[in-house]
């Protein structure tokens, strides 16, 4: 059970500094001591990730909702609140324990071995309410009715309170930005006090910040109870050796109560049940597709549902493989026209976007012809379903190739200081069509599987 | 609450924030860009 915790958690720190450098991924902010200012910052990130941090992408949801409250913009708070709300109902505070920048933060530190660990402090019954308090208070109340000379509020709880505007926006910025530095005063002050003992608390305590703090956290765990993804509790199964209750981070009686407004949905209570006992609502949802698949019988049916779809895939896989290879036809074709910059972008285009394209664009092409030689429909469904998963395999090793083969460009755009985001954005846009058959055909073939299995 | 209860709050609750988002979204997002677009100084711990 340990090694399944250990890998557990390596997968969660993973996801954590993925999202991580997500939330973060403006490079040239964090060299130039600068924010960006490109229309992606107009949109929320889901963790709590100051705007005001050089690396930034995008706005944090509370810095918003209350740059809405103190401007009495009505559609703004419609729009964050909408936000939050979305995510909320769909994950609750999964996005604490796997998405929040400032949770991966308070994870590392408590995993420095120094101070004998805590999970929670003398009255922590009553203090866990403070994060609604200070929600109530410093995000909602003095932003409205608290107003400057200009007749506009502030953000109460960034300007005051927020250790991460500080520690990924402020301690960047003073250090990379000379004229802020000479303006630091009493605030920044008091806010790196603050900031300190946050992050000692977070040595010798687990996830304080998220626990009595953290408005979004408080916003999203009273999304938890009702929200679809969920932890379930198999009472048949439960020894009440109280191994969950010892692991939890946020100091959860999981088996009384593992949809609680604090759970931030780590998942450690799940992978250190030596019997299985709880299980999230997303894996009883496979386990339910595996059940009634393993129950399935195989029967040829060929004007059934089953096959019109996979001919669906079929057509879709051979019109992709078309696609891919003309793509790259005229990518080097473009290229010989207009003459390469210089030999390595030649072999660049040459090697990773003509060969790579060409060799997985052709594979399903020959499959393709191989089934219709042998007739459109093999009295075997299993080579239509193996036919789909090789070429969404091809087609997947394609997209990543590409990624990579554009690994230079986006190098060398970043040396000319262009936004990260537009960069990826013009991927996204140039890979699109791969992206959308992969997502289609994935699709279609969960589909003609369940369909498999339902019968 | 039981399973179906829950279900059925979650589904009124989504469509709400469904339309909550969908109705702020446009004037919504031009207002946290001139916000976020910007250096807080005050959330930095600077002014």
């Amino acid at each position: 059970m340990k090694n399944k915790l250990r890998e557990h958690e390596t997968l969660r720190t993973i996801a954590q500094a993925l999202s991580f450098a997500f939330h973060n991924g403006y490079i040239s902010g964090w060299t130039h001591g600068k924010i960006s200012n490109g229309t992606n910052k107009g949109f929320c990130v889901p963790g709590l990730n100051c705007y005001s941090c050089p690396g930034a992408v995008g706005a944090c949801p509370i810095g918003s909702l209350q740059a809405g409250l103190n401007g009495f913009e009505f559609k703004a708070v419609l729009y964050v609140l909408g936000f939050i709300g979305i995510i909320g109902i769909l994950c609750g505070r999964l996005v604490c324990g796997w998405i929040c920048p400032f949770g991966l933060v308070q994870d590392l530190l408590y995993k420095i071995p120094v101070f004998k660990k805590k999970k929670s402090i003398k009255g922590h019954k009553y203090l866990k309410y403070l994060k609604y308090v200070i929600l109530v208070i410093f995000v909602i109340l003095l932003p409205m009715i608290v107003l400057n000379k200009g007749g506009v509020g502030e953000p109460w709880f960034c300007e005051w309170i927020c250790p991460d505007g500080t520690l990924l926006g402020g301690i960047p910025l003073v250090i990379s930005n000379e004229s802020l530095r000479t303006a630091i005063g009493g605030r920044f002050i008091f806010k790196m006090t603050l900031l300190i003992v946050i992050l000692l608390g977070s040595v010798k305590l687990a996830r304080p910040f998220c626990k009595y703090i953290c408005p979004l956290g408080a916003l999203y765990s009273l999304c938890n109870p009702v929200s679809k993804y969920r932890f379930n509790v198999d009472n048949d199964k439960c020894v009440h050796c109280g191994a969950c209750k010892n692991v939890c981070p946020m100091d959860i009686d999981v088996i009384h109560n593992p949809n609680s407004m604090e759970c931030i949905r780590c998942g450690k209570c799940m992978n250190v049940c030596s019997n299985a006992a709880i299980s999230s609502s997303w894996e009883d949802f496979l386990k339910k597709s595996d059940k009634k698949e393993s129950n399935c019988s195989f029967s040829v049916d060929k004007r059934g549902i089953r096959n019109t779809i996979m001919r669906i895939v079929s057509v879709i896989f051979f019109l992709a493989s078309i696609g891919v290879i003309f793509k790259n036809i005229l990518f080097l074709l473009n290229g010989i026209l207009g003459g390469f910059p210089d030999i390595a972008a030649a072999l660049r285009v040459l090697i990773l976007w003509f060969v790579t394209g060409i060799i997985v664009g052709i594979v399903p092409l020959i499959m393709w012809f191989d089934i219709v030689k042998n007739g459109f429909i093999p009295e075997n469904s299993n080579d239509y379903y193996n036919f789909s998963v090789i070429s969404l395999k091809l087609l997947i090793a394609k997209l990543i190739l590409d990624f990579v083969g554009n690994a230079f460009s986006i190098y060398c755009l970043y040396r000319e200081n262009v936004n990260v985001f537009n960069i990826l954005r013009s991927l996204f846009i140039v890979n699109f069509p791969d992206i959308a058959v992969i997502v289609i055909g994935s699709f279609l073939v969960t589909l003609w599987r369940r369909r498999k299995a339902l019968k | 609450m039981n399973n179906g209860k829950r279900k059925v709050i979650s589904a009124i609750l989504l469509i709400i924030f469904l339309a909550a988002f969908g109705g702020g979204i446009g004037d919504g997002v031009t207002t946290v860009y001139e916000k976020a677009a910007a250096i807080c100084m005050e959330c930095i711990g600077i002014g």
